[in-house]
């Protein structure tokens, strides 16, 4: 036993890390990346940045197509569901001074996990694993005034017994850090004006003169949503993604700009309508897709009862695979605290 | 679910990193992968400290991202360099620790032998308290090779990059730390390898 055996085995002991520091860490981080000035995506909304792995598509993770076809452009009858939901999304109530927009978020994400550092022979066995959280936010009806935001952990489990077995096998302390991260719940209360909340940015966080100003001519708003495509993926792909993030903070946005919106997302250039669309918790839409330059295909599900976005599903376009999956709920709240009873 | 599928290769810590220059959101791969271990190394640095300190070196670490450039597949001797870095501001309570793991030791671990019926876990435990002491007296610079190489298990031309120094360097550094650790604990009772 050297010198050097003897400092690992018998040197002063590392207290483990708790739970809680490595998901305040985290959050820390998030919000850092969050704060970053360079272009968003819609994913970044969401947290966790798409990880390695991907599901394979198995019927359990897929967005189900039920009945309705896919195809390029808006078909007619989808263009009737989305000015039915237009005219539904003028009706939608909205927040009273002293009120908040309500958002609930169900979110997956497929993480593939190395086991390192690579073992004697040089390999690095992985395996993947599904971690799901829920992420809410209390947006007040006026322009300042307190948000909350709030994320619980949910579940994180192997995708497979294989996924276990490797786990479990080639790397158990992995394993054990991974069932650690994120498992607390956060919450901050962040006293700001809507615009310089987190996750602010070209497309999010506006307030009510800021969402004055976006055009209400579906032409106009598709020529900006097209004419940012920062981050690589194609233009189509990243204006699909910058409407979702400008609709992002959701009943809080008008009722004509949301259907300007609509309308401006059936004009990106080759977006492929799904006419009825289910989401994973079982509700009907109307999906908008793009595959982008790599292969990777968006899907936003919007509900024509309320013309609220629903879902938001990312899926490799070649293997069906699946890399991130949500579902939205909204509702007005009274208050910080409060959930409410009757949601979208 | 028990569909059986194999995993997609992940991506390389270099290729997260040039991801996260246009989708920031990637880093958050590299914490996931990296934040258990650099906490660990830190914790038995700094004890509880570690807790702030790994927030730190990750976000340093975000912020600096586009001068990152590596020899290696992986992030690790960036993450730990910047770690290493930010420890100098907390020399003193990483002195501090040490000394009195060191005093504890002392007092309290023989009460413990007579109830452990194990020699050797007896003549092992027996040497925390001349391992703490000995680091607390290395020098910072020398203490860092060698704990990047004990701890984080990092290898010559890793800690040169870690810490930005010649490998030659850390060679040198490598062995002064190691031959005065063989020193503090000759006059204990275990054998001690020569080590070059």
């Amino acid at each position: 036993m050297n010198e050097i055996t003897l400092l690992w085995e018998f040197g002063p002991d590392a207290p483990a890390a708790q739970p809680s520091a490595l998901s305040a860490a985290r959050a820390q981080l998030l919000a850092e990346i969050d704060g970053s000035s360079a272009p968003r995506r819609t994913v970044r909304r969401y947290g966790v940045g798409i990880a390695a792995a991907a599901i394979v598509t198995s019927g359990l993770l897929a967005v189900q197509l039920v009945g309705g076809g896919t195809h390029r452009g808006a078909s007619a009858e989808a263009a009737t569901i989305l000015g039915q939901a237009a005219a539904a999304a003028a009706h939608l109530p909205t927040a009273a001074p002293g009120q908040y927009y309500y958002t609930r978020r169900m979110i997956e994400t497929a993480t593939g996990v190395p086991c390192l550092p690579p073992d004697k022979n040089g390999n690095t066995p992985a395996f993947s694993i599904l971690v799901s959280r829920t992420e809410t936010q209390w947006l007040p009806a006026s322009d300042s005034g307190s948000a909350r935001m709030k994320t619980d952990p949910g579940p994180a489990h192997f995708l497979s017994a294989s996924d276990a077995a490797t786990a479990e096998h080639n790397c158990p302390d992995v394993l054990a850090r991974y069932g650690q991260v994120g498992a607390e719940t956060s919450e901050r209360i962040v006293q700001a004006p809507i615009a310089q909340l987190p996750g602010a940015g070209p497309f999010q966080r506006h307030d009510a003169a800021s969402l004055a100003m976006w055009p209400r001519d579906p032409r106009k708003l598709v020529a900006l949503l097209l004419d940012s495509h920062g981050a690589g993926r194609g233009a189509p792909a990243e204006a699909l993604v910058n409407a979702t993030d400008l609709y992002g903070d959701g009943a809080s946005i008008p009722a004509d700009l949301r259907s300007a919106i609509f309308k401006a997302m059936a004009l990106i250039p080759g977006i492929a309508v799904v006419d009825e669309d289910v989401t994973s918790d079982g509700r009907q839409g109307v999906g908008f897709a793009v595959v982008d330059s790599q292969g990777e295909r968006t899907e936003v599900v919007i509900d024509p009862s309320t013309g609220l976005v629903i879902s938001v599903v990312r899926t490799d376009s070649k293997t069906g695979a699946v890399y991130l999956r949500l579902t939205e709920h909204y509702g007005i709240a009274d208050s910080l605290r409060s959930v409410p009873t009757k949601q979208y | 679910v028990t569909t059986l599928h194999p995993p997609p290769a992940p991506p390389s810590d270099d290729e997260l990193i040039r991801r996260s220059m246009s989708e920031p959101e990637h880093f958050a791969e590299l914490f996931d992968k990296y934040a258990g271990d650099i906490h660990r190394y830190l914790a038995r640095r700094v004890g509880d400290a570690a807790d702030d300190l790994v927030s730190e070196t990750f976000l340093a670490a975000f912020r600096q991202r586009s001068s990152y450039r590596s020899v290696h597949e992986h992030a690790r001797p960036w993450l730990y360099g910047i770690a290493t870095n930010l420890l100098r501001r907390h020399a003193r309570t990483e002195q501090r620790r040490y000394r009195a793991l060191a005093r504890s030791h002392d007092a309290g671990e023989w009460e413990r032998f007579f109830e452990d019926e194990a020699a050797e876990r007896l003549d092992a435990t027996a040497l925390r308290a001349p391992l703490a002491a000995a680091l607390a007296d290395l020098a910072k610079p020398d203490r860092d090779v060698l704990l990047l190489f004990a701890w984080a298990q990092l290898g010559y031309q890793e800690i040169a990059e870690a810490l930005t120094i010649p490998v030659g360097t850390v060679r040198s550094r490598l062995n002064r730390s190691r031959r005065l650790m063989r020193t503090a604990l000759a006059g204990h009772d275990l054998t001690i390898e020569e080590t070059s």
